[in-house]
């Protein structure tokens, strides 16, 4: 355990950090060298006898030489360094974690609700060698494998299984630098609570790079506590549903709910902010504040904006205000068609029962990467869904990203504004009479991030499929084929019926081109849960 | 008395040193006709000074390749100390030499430390001053064949070969093979316990 204080950085969890040592015994020990070389100097000066004056002056050349050593020992090291979780605004002094329990790899204490400011009791602080008694950096190093081991402090593992708050690990073997010893007392842990954030377990997955905790050091008590690096934020904590009535200057014309998704409820927002404390808690509110929070707000958000509009094809949507609230219906995550979320219309007084015009939130699962997407929209009275969303909650990885929603008069789909370096994405260009949706795949961990044409044209392959408005066509939900394994080439998926379809297969960029008749019921772009009515 | 030297050291040993020489016990180290002689220099380039040749008692070392080497010697008096004072940034350098009837065949730096620690030591009748120093050398490894074991141990499944000859140009990484029983290893910590009564170099395999 250590004292760190933060230089820079933050951004994605990892910090320059300024490794602060424990040098005050070596700053006494000098302190008190000092007043016995002034000693020594009062006595040099006044000794005669030239053996006593030999002697005199090498104790005094020693203890000069000792304080050199003092001098040389090092108060700080710059180090770079994770926070075990994903805390992008620490700052002062934090506390460190040294896996094994010395300096061979370090993290910054979880630092979500002020837990990595540092704590001189929880993290201690390290103290250099030279700066020690010798007998205490013997006895310390002497005994330092044998502690290591059997009151363990803080270990690296990777996920093997998990289920909800509780996972196995296999340990990263760990060998102490003193005599090259293996410290762990075993090499899995069973049932390993996790403890991160405000979200838990639900933030992990299989193969994730873990750190580990041993409460009390007691190899029979450890947790997950975060990231070895490369901290993952929590799933989608909020969604907050602005209403605006179109009524300038009025005093409520937008009114705001807050639904907290992890725990299936109303908001129970407690924030400090310039002094003040606000506590949210009664819905819905006209306190535009609330979009202070929002933006300030460290666990990130989906953000639907429900507008009223009067355009023709909005014209069920009432220009009163209503409040769309979001229902939880499957709370345990595991999200199934249209049983996901869904909005339902209450007036303001959030008491009527939805009516015709149902507001639903729909699982937008519409690429091979999302695991799971939400699409807000309105359920028209021909039940059909119809357009008015806005934005989509990405929870691939369970990174909450925000995209903006494309729409027109006719469609409306999702897209990716943002680059999430996903498996497979759709997205949409237009022209006066056309619509085309791409449906755009890569393998993993090859950057695209441009919404440029130009630039689907350039990646190793992608699949394009043109949509008339002018024609009727189908996209009704069906199933995605099976799990796709990563790095799957969706080309390879789709080669053969290209093939059979009379596709341009002659682009180096195997570059698939469909009518509109191909597409109908064809392929699973289901997934991206289409919307328009037909026209 | 003519002197030959075959030196690769920058600072030459002078007869005039030679009461600073440790005079070894002849029969015990000699089993051929050269006495091993050790000088230990302080050096005073750091200071703006002259190199002076200290005398010594005895000296304790460790040498590693590429760590840092620990040095202790034991200047038997005191008197030195306006010399010592006056290089406080001064490098130990330990000199081993052959002699031969007299004169100086080799002389060779086997060993460098910058000044750590001066210690005074007084008793009823004698003092002391005891120089500490530490300081890493890297040295290119090489293959050295030797004989006259005088002692065969191994510790830990390492081996602890201690000579009474040691070969001057021998340093911690080289590959020593020893011809009485054809045991061979890799050098990894020489360990000196010199004085004028025993001379024990111990050779500790990786």
């Amino acid at each position: 355990m250590g004292k760190g204080t933060i230089i820079s950085g933050g951004a994605g969890g990892q910090y320059q950090v300024s490794m602060q040592y424990n040098v005050q015994r070596a700053q006494a020990e000098k302190t008190a060298n000092m007043a016995k070389i002034a000693n020594l100097e009062t006595q040099i000066a006044a000794e005669t006898d030239t053996q006593k004056l030999n002697t005199l002056k090498l104790q005094k050349l020693a203890l000069e030489k000792r304080n050199e050593a003092m001098d040389a020992i090092p108060e700080s090291e710059t180090i770079s360094c994770w926070c075990a979780d994903l805390t992008e605004d620490l700052s002062g002094d934090v506390g460190l974690v040294e896996i094994p329990g010395e300096s061979q790899a370090f993290n910054i204490q979880p630092g979500y609700e002020d837990n990595a400011v540092y704590d001189a009791t929880r993290d201690g602080q390290l103290t250099p060698t030279m700066a020690m008694h010798p007998a205490a950096a013997f006895y310390n190093l002497a005994m330092l494998p044998g502690w290591q081991k059997w009151k363990p402090t803080y270990r690296y593992g990777t996920i093997t299984a998990i289920t909800g708050d509780l996972a196995n690990v296999t340990l990263a073997a760990t060998t102490s630098t003193q005599q090259s010893l293996g410290v762990n007392q075993a090499s899995a842990l069973s049932d390993v609570t996790i403890e991160y954030m405000n979200c838990n377990g639900s933030a992990f997955e299989v193969g994730d790079e873990v750190l580990l905790a041993f409460t009390g050091q007691d190899w029979a008590s450890p947790k997950i506590i975060g990231f070895n690096e490369d901290p993952r934020i929590c799933s989608c904590a909020y969604i907050l549903l602005k209403h605006d009535s179109q009524e300038e200057g009025a005093s409520d014309r937008y009114w705001y709910v807050v639904w907290d998704v992890l725990n299936n409820a109303f908001a129970d927002i407690t924030w400090e902010h310039e002094g003040a404390e606000y506590h949210f808690n009664s819905w819905p509110i006209n306190d535009q504040i609330i979009e202070i929070w929002w933006s300030e707000e460290k666990i990130k958000f989906s953000y639907f904006q429900i507008t009223s509009w009067n355009y023709d094809l909005y014209d069920n949507i009432s220009t009163s205000s209503e409040y769309y609230i979001i229902n939880w219906v499957d709370g345990d995550g595991a999200f199934v068609g249209d049983d996901i979320l869904k909005v339902d219309r209450y007036d303001s007084n959030i008491s009527d029962l939805p009516d015709t015009g149902e507001w639903r939130v729909r699982e937008g699962t519409w690429t091979y990467s999302i695991r799971s997407g939400y699409m807000l929209g309105h359920k028209h009275y021909d039940g059909r869904y119809r357009h008015a969303l806005y934005h989509c909650i990405d929870g691939f990885s369970n990174r909450c990203s925000i995209y903006e929603v494309t729409w027109t008069p006719y469609h409306t789909l999702c897209a990716y504004l943002t680059c999430v370096n996903p498996r497979a994405e759709l997205r949409k260009t237009s022209t006066p009479h056309l619509v085309s949706y791409v449906l755009f795949a890569k393998t993993e961990n090859v950057d695209h991030c441009s919404l440029g044409q130009n630039e689907y044209l350039n990646n190793d392959w992608n699949i394009q499929v043109h949509v008339s408005p002018l024609h009727s066509y189908n996209l009704i939900p069906t199933t995605i084929p099976g799990d796709v394994p990563e790095n799957t080439q969706l080309s390879e998926l789709f080669a053969a019926r290209a093939t059979a379809k009379g596709a341009d297969d002659n682009s180096i960029n195997k570059f698939y081109n469909y009518s509109t008749s191909d597409i109908t019921g064809e392929f699973s772009i289901d997934a991206i849960s289409y919307m328009g009515d037909e026209p | 008395m003519s002197i030959d030297f075959i030196n690769t050291d920058a600072n030459e040993w002078t007869n005039t040193d030679a009461i600073t020489w440790i005079g070894l016990n002849i029969e015990s180290v000699d089993t051929g006709s050269e006495i091993i002689r050790y000088f230990c220099i302080l050096t005073g380039a750091a200071d703006g000074t002259t190199d002076i040749t200290l005398p010594m008692k005895s000296f304790q070392a460790r040498r590693r390749s590429g760590d840092p080497t620990y040095l202790s010697v034991v200047i038997p008096t005191v008197d030195y100390a306006d010399d010592i004072v006056a290089r406080p940034n001064g490098t130990l350098k330990i000199q081993q030499a052959y002699e031969r009837n007299g004169e100086i065949l080799q002389t060779e730096t086997i060993m460098e430390a910058p000044i750590d620690s001066v210690n005074p030591h007084e008793g009823g009748t004698n003092q002391s001053t005891v120089l500490v120093g530490y300081g890493a050398s890297t040295f290119i490894p090489k293959e050295v064949s030797l004989t006259g074991v005088t002692y065969r141990a191994t510790v830990g499944g390492k081996y602890r070969y201690r000579l009474a000859r040691p070969y001057i140009f021998l340093n911690p990484g080289d590959t020593v093979t020893f011809t009485d029983d054809g045991v061979s290893f890799e050098i990894d910590t020489m360990v000196y316990f010199i004085n004028a009564i025993t001379s024990t170099v111990e050779l500790e395999s990786t």
